[in-house]
């Protein structure tokens, strides 16, 4: 978890750093990883579902 | 006009951080640890504040406004999981999960902001008009506005890092694997 946070906290340092290019990429990959987080919460053994 | 519709974006920008900081109160304030659903919507929710921090920082353009409604509803499906979770209480067990507020779970709210976001999303696309300014220097109160939500991006990150380590968060904390 703490690490799509901080793909999210990249893509907003890109923006202040006026790399837009950059702050896209990084918030596609931080979108991708938090539904990949979200698919593994449905069937994992875990149980994290709550 | 085209003025205060900046205005009215770093202010939809706050309300969302306003949301962020409530969840902290209820973290760190009434000691309810956030449940693994619940980290992935306020993933969600950073997602719409980045979308419009691109209006702060490049100008109006519709490529933003899909970013808002990508995470939006990548948000609302999180939340509507974590609703129909809870739809049906068991008998004797406390129905929800966490702490209601104004009768309604904190998901169930999550659910609400992110459709007024996409409906916000929609009326602000039909006002502006698009100018593509990647030199555009916003304001103070935009720039404190996004200052903010690096802070609360900043936040979430440290608190996910110690609740949970770097991999998925468990019911008490880090999952451990055995």
């Amino acid at each position: 978890m703490a690490i799509i946070f901080l793909t999210y906290l990249a893509a907003f340092f890109f923006i202040l750093k006026r790399n837009k290019k950059m702050a896209y990429i990084s918030f596609a990959l931080s979108t991708i990883l938090s539904v990949a987080m979200f698919l593994y919460h449905t069937n994992s053994t875990l149980n994290l579902n709550f | 006009m085209q003025k205060n519709l900046y205005t009215i974006n770093s202010i939809c920008s706050l309300i969302v951080l306003l949301i962020l900081s409530g969840a902290f109160f209820f973290q760190f304030g009434l000691g309810e640890e956030p449940c693994p659903l619940c980290l992935l919507q306020r993933m969600a929710m950073l997602g719409m504040v980045f979308g419009i921090s691109l209006n702060t920082w490049y100008g109006f353009k519709k490529e933003h406004f899909s970013v808002v409604i990508v995470s939006a509803l990548v948000g609302v499906t999180f939340s509507i999981r974590q609703v129909l979770l809870h739809i049906a209480p068991v008998v004797g067990e406390p129905t929800g999960y966490g702490t209601a507020v104004l009768g309604m779970h904190l998901y169930t709210w999550a659910a609400l902001v992110f459709a007024a976001s996409i409906l916000g999303s929609a009326i602000l696309l039909a006002l502006v008009k698009e100018e593509d300014n990647s030199e555009r220097v916003p304001d103070t109160f935009e720039k404190n506005v996004f200052y903010f939500a690096i802070f609360i991006c900043a936040a979430n990150l440290v608190a996910a890092f110690f609740e949970c380590g770097l991999g998925p968060c468990c019911e008490n904390g880090p999952c451990l694997i055995t």
